[in-house]
């Protein structure tokens, strides 16, 4: 069976060492503490994500669902704890091998962090200008396909100024699949979309994962999103400040699976309710297939 | 799990016929790290030479790693079978390949207009800079007028003034700009001395160094020195902090709540620097005399005495006057120049630093053009 590529520019493994990789988890964090100076914000975080998972990092406003993904991409020092993709150490490898590694990582930052003198297509080609030998028909292709793929095909030469805020976010996400990333890490990637961008944001996300293979980390706490494309997810607990619950958010939801706060969390405190985004028995999640208004 | 081992590394690509059915048969790694795959340029001049085809499909079942470049070439195969009438077959794709290329054909191209723009002329170019130029003094004037009206509301007790920022503002023109003021000051004073200094010696009229240095500073260099530091201190300041308030949609929430963003950020930020150039050139033009007087008495062997005596016999009230009105315009000028940029600036991070450059650019203009109007009409109503 033919396998989609995710590292477009560094030395790829030989096959007996894919082979080897391929069992090791994607996303392996071990006792990470998060904090600012010396104010501990979060302690003993520990989890793993298989590669070609999706993992929702679910928590309230303000518990560090955010700095988790700093520590995750390098924005911030590891000083307790480690970070491992594929087995290799993030968190203690040396300057070189980061920045390596965090070549095959797109990241979705909150507002679409577009470069505002640079068109979209100049913003999704940067990444593949300054890392492959693509020639630059192939890179405006690559750009066109980019750009289609979140529903932007026209909007080329508009300059982020130019374009709503959801849209500037799908260029964010344009620009982050650019390089084919192993690893796509998204911040609120849902937050002040309209409800049809919304889910075919998610419909993007799933694809990645079962076409490419992509292993991607979503922060988010939009209900129907995290029910619709986790398989699996973390729950931060700011009162507490540990991680309090590790799997399927559609188990988590369900009574004596996990701590009560989770599962207020996940019920927007009606216990009663049927969680929003969560089919009811007999049913199955189907994508449909919106069309986006700009 | 398939055995990866077995996969063909190397891309490759043929084109085979049966009947009216083409087959392209793509094997091994199609990364875009491989670059191999640009072959495919090779099977397009084949593809160009097979008439009469009428369906092509895919033969991927031997490829091992793919990523995007993939899809270029699905892609480019899908426009060539479009153009040549051959039917484009996508189910022979893989699964993945499939899907995605069906989701970027979910949103068609939007016809945005952007294509058929034409390049300016350089006639149009001097036209549109022309119109800028006037639209900006207008602009200018406008929001000038809007600033004295806004005076008039804050007298009548009418306005929403900031006194914290006025207040703020007071201290970040004084005390703050103390020491850049006062080290561009003295290194005026001085070279003017030195600049005297070599002339007049050749006359024996070294003293007169004294008088050259306190009538400059006192009548234009004092003012025209703080005028430029202000424009760039803090006229780009000012413009800075109101274009990230445009951005972040601070003056928005203003407006909805009826208070006027020129009486609540523009006027206590003018009425400080308004009052404080004045106090700020008064102290530049002491610290430039003290410049020139360590050149007169360091090289020119002028007693402290015999200079402070000379500086004092040279200047009079008019000129230290001169330099204050000037101070008092210039301060306007650096204040309506940033508030105004900042007001005017578009709503990214690019545009805020475009609004503070265009502040010190305008102020600095501003405050030497209405130096030499000031000096023009001085001469004719001789002052």
């Amino acid at each position: 069976m033919p396998v989609p590529s995710n590292s477009i520019i560094d030395e790829q493994p030989t096959p007996a060492e894919r082979r080897t990789i391929d069992l090791l988890p994607a996303i392996e964090v071990k006792n990470l503490e998060m904090g600012y100076g010396s104010f501990v914000l979060m302690r003993n975080i520990t989890f793993a994500v298989a590669a070609g998972q999706v993992l929702v990092i679910m928590g309230g406003s303000g518990c560090g669902k955010s700095t988790l993904l700093k520590y995750l991409i390098g924005l911030k020092e590891v000083e307790k704890g480690e970070i491992l993709y594929h087995g290799r150490s993030f968190s203690k490898a040396a300057p070189e091998e980061q920045a390596q590694m965090q070549r095959t990582f797109g990241v979705l930052y909150q507002g679409g962090a577009l470069w505002s003198a640079l068109t979209l297509a100049e913003n999704v080609a940067l990444p593949l200008e300054q890392y492959t030998r693509l020639s630059a028909r192939e890179i405006a292709e690559v750009v066109s396909i980019k750009l289609a793929l979140v529903g932007l095909k026209g909007f080329e030469e508009f300059y982020p100024a130019e374009i709503s805020g959801g849209m500037r976010k799908r260029a964010g996400l344009a620009r982050a699949m650019a390089l084919d990333p192993a690893l796509l890490f998204f911040d609120e990637p849902s937050a002040g979309l309209d409800p049809l961008t919304s889910r075919r944001l998610d419909d993007l996300i799933l694809r990645l994962r079962d076409s490419l293979g992509t292993t991607i980390v979503v922060v988010t706490h939009e209900l129907p999103s995290i029910f619709s494309i986790a398989d699996t997810s973390i729950f931060l607990d700011a009162e507490t400040r540990q991680m309090i619950a590790h799997g399927d958010p559609r188990d988590l939801v369900k009574e004596g699976h996990s701590d009560p706060k989770v599962r207020e969390f996940l019920l927007r405190g009606d216990p009663e309710k049927t969680p929003i985004g969560l089919p009811r028995e007999n049913e199955s999640v189907v994508h449909s297939q919106p069309k986006v208004q700009g | 799990m398939e055995d990866l081992a077995n996969t063909t590394a190397t891309p490759e690509v043929n084109l085979s016929r049966a009947g009216e059915k083409l087959v392209l048969k793509l094997e091994g790694d199609w990364t875009v790290r491989h670059g191999e795959h640009r072959r495919i340029e090779q099977v397009f001049s084949d593809l160009d030479r097979q008439s009469g085809a009428s369906e092509l499909n895919f033969d991927m079942s031997n490829i091992g790693l793919w990523d995007t470049s993939l899809l270029i070439v699905v892609t480019r195969v899908e426009k060539w079978c479009k153009a040549h009438n051959v039917s484009f077959g996508r189910d022979s794709l893989l699964p993945g390949v499939k899907s995605l290329i069906a989701l970027s054909e979910e949103v068609p191209e939007r016809k945005t207009g952007r294509d058929g723009i034409k390049p300016v002329s350089i006639f149009g170019m001097v036209g549109n800079a022309t119109i800028s130029a006037f639209l900006g003094v207008n602009s200018a004037l406008a929001f000038l007028g809007e600033a004295i009206l806004s005076f008039g509301r804050i007298i009548t007790g009418k306005a929403a003034f900031d006194w914290r920022m006025f207040w703020l503002t007071m201290e970040e023109c004084s005390s703050q700009a103390l020491p850049i003021v006062g080290m561009i000051s003295f290194l005026t004073g001085l070279i003017f001395a030195f600049v005297g200094a070599v002339q007049l010696r050749q006359f024996g009229a070294g003293i007169y160094v004294a008088n050259l240095v306190a009538v400059a500073m006192a009548r234009e260099m004092g003012a025209i020195m703080t005028g430029i530091i202000m424009a760039g201190r803090t006229g780009a300041a000012f413009a800075a902090q109101i274009g990230s308030m445009k951005v972040s949609e601070e003056i928005d929430a203003l407006r909805t709540l009826a208070i006027s963003p020129v009486d609540f950020l523009v006027s206590p930020r003018l009425l400080a620097l308004s009052i404080m150039m004045p106090l700020l050139v008064l102290y530049s033009d002491l610290v430039g005399i003290l410049g020139g007087a360590v050149v007169g008495f360091g090289f020119l062997h002028i007693t402290w005495t015999q200079y402070w005596n000379q500086t004092t016999g040279s200047m009079g009230l008019i000129d230290i006057a001169t330099g204050l009105f000037k101070a008092a315009v210039f301060g306007v000028i650096v204040a309506i120049a940033g508030c105004e940029r900042g007001m005017q600036c578009g709503n990214n991070a690019a545009a805020v630093g475009n609004a503070a450059t265009s502040a010190v650019v305008l102020g600095i203009t501003w405050i030497v053009a209405s130096d030499a109007v000031i000096d023009v009409v001085q001469e004719i109503l001789k002052f």
